[in-house]
């Protein structure tokens, strides 16, 4: 199996992807789609999950997370099908 | 990232749980340390094993992890163009791979990507063997997983565009104009330029396919001015679809323009079997345009280069373009004896037995020198729509 080869470095590095755009995703949420703090919190907690597998396809890591938060909102409202 | 006062306040007011870092600084590594390891172990089994007993790698431990997942979707991904049935057996291992991943092995939404992206892999493979209720099949399948998952709505686009792209195929084309607009509404939410062109790109063909050229060219036109930045092939792509559009549209100079950009965007990205197709919708224009001894001039050396790269096909297409010159030019007897060999080489490369009975009757047409320029093209056509619709018959009459 895979040996672990990440260092403190990265860890921090992971950290503070996660801080860095954890504020603005629930501000959104919250004001623009007026949901609940811990469903706010919940929804973008899943869009930075989500945004692990597709990061190398990622061009611009903000608009990208902007857009699965507007979908969850959307999809869980069933706006989509 | 602004730094302001309501940048701070923002910070401040909504502190993320700390578990919720945890758990996504413990993903993100695993993942990030599986893919370095996937490389390596996948290239290394794949040597090591005959193709045709992949399929007892598939309960293979080291195989059972995102990062051989990824790298097995890459194989796949970089063999659809080049080695479909390669690229078949791999997609076909990684769908069994991600089907025996235990239960929890990762967090629910990574499992249902890794599922998803080996199910599409695997209809892009069907779809370059050109086997679309498979294709079909398969793609339905990597829908499945995403369909109630809100925040992979990108994952869910991405199946779905090339559900899109399998439905032209197969002439569904109002489900595939849907799914392209609902899977272009997705990608500009989420910023991903280079899929919305794709998305468009895709609407253009389709209106081409309808022989809505100048939708398809407005489109392409629009894709053009587009002020985010386009990658090279894509761009060259472009160009080359505005030409064909404008040479049915009989928007000569444009057509010209724009292929001529084409075939020196391709050269300068060093594709020469894309320049060479551009190069002969160059020599369709001439045809088109009337100038049939530039025609003939330029499409011989093109035919030529298409048998060299073993593409018999392009070369017939190339050849009746040819044969539509030489009648311009009067010269039935030299279009006879083009076609005698084109069927020779369609017969001897296996290809349609359908496109060699019509190249047959064109051949008798031209022999008894009453072929004409219109029967040239209908032969040309049914050809190339033999690619999408394999069965068709041919109709003499068309």
């Amino acid at each position: 199996m895979a040996q672990p080869i990440t260092t403190n470095r990265d860890e921090q590095q992971f950290e503070a992807i996660y801080e860095l755009h954890f504020p603005a995703l629930m501000e959104m949420a919250v004001v623009r789609f007026s949901l609940s703090e811990s469903d706010a919190r919940q929804l973008a907690h899943d869009a930075l999950i989500a945004s692990i597998h597709s990061a190398p396809r990622i061009v611009d890591m903000r608009s990208w997370l902007v857009g699965a938060v507007i979908s969850g909102v959307t999809r869980s409202r069933g706006s989509h099908s | 990232m602004t730094k302001g006062p309501s940048d701070r306040f923002m910070r401040l007011r909504y502190r993320p749980d700390k578990s919720h870092i945890a758990q996504f600084s413990r993903i993100a590594q695993r993942i990030r340390d599986e893919r370095e390891f996937g490389a390596t172990v996948v290239d290394q089994l794949l040597r090591a094993t005959p193709r045709d007993q992949w399929s007892t790698l598939a309960e293979h431990p080291d195989l059972a992890s995102c990062g051989a997942l990824e790298r097995l979707g890459k194989l796949a991904t970089g063999s659809f163009a080049k080695d479909p049935t390669y690229a078949l057996a791999v997609a076909e291992l990684a769908t069994s791979v991600s089907e025996g991943l235990p239960d929890h092995a990762y967090h629910p939404s990574v499992a249902i990507q890794l599922r998803a992206y080996a199910w599409k892999d695997l209809g892009k493979a069907y779809l370059s063997l050109s086997r679309f209720v498979e294709a079909i099949e398969a793609l339905k399948r990597a829908e499945s997983y995403l369909l109630n998952a809100g925040t992979l709505a990108h994952d869910l686009a991405t199946v779905r565009f090339n559900l899109a792209v399998v439905y032209q195929e197969t002439e569904r084309y109002t489900e595939s104009l849907e799914l392209l607009a609902d899977c272009k509404t997705v990608f500009r939410e989420h910023g991903d330029t280079r899929l919305l062109l794709f998305c468009g790109i895709a609407e253009g063909v389709l209106l081409q396919r309808l022989r809505r050229y100048r939708e398809a060219r407005e489109i392409y036109l629009l894709l053009l001015a587009s002020a985010k930045p386009i990658e090279a092939e894509s761009l060259a792509a472009l160009h080359k679809a505005i030409g064909l559009c404008s040479i049915e549209l009989a928007d000569y100079p444009e057509a010209e323009s724009n292929l001529q950009t084409s075939i020196q965007r391709y050269r300068e990205l060093g594709q020469p079997i894309e320049e060479l197709k551009a190069q002969a919708g160059l020599g369709r224009l001439y045809v088109r345009r009337g100038t049939a001894r530039e025609a003939v001039l330029h499409l011989r050396p093109i035919r030529r280069a298409f048998l060299t790269n073993a593409m018999p096909e392009e070369a017939g297409i190339c050849a009746l373009e040819i044969i539509e010159g030489l009648l311009m030019l009067g010269k039935p007897s030299e279009a006879e004896t083009l076609a005698r060999l084109v069927i020779r080489e369609f017969t001897s490369a296996g290809l349609n037995t359908r496109a060699v009975t019509a190249l047959g009757y064109l051949t008798e047409a031209l022999t008894a020198r009453r072929a004409t320029v219109d029967l040239v093209g209908n032969v040309r056509e049914y050809i190339l729509s033999l690619r999408s619709e394999p069965e068709r018959e041919f109709t003499r009459h068309v």
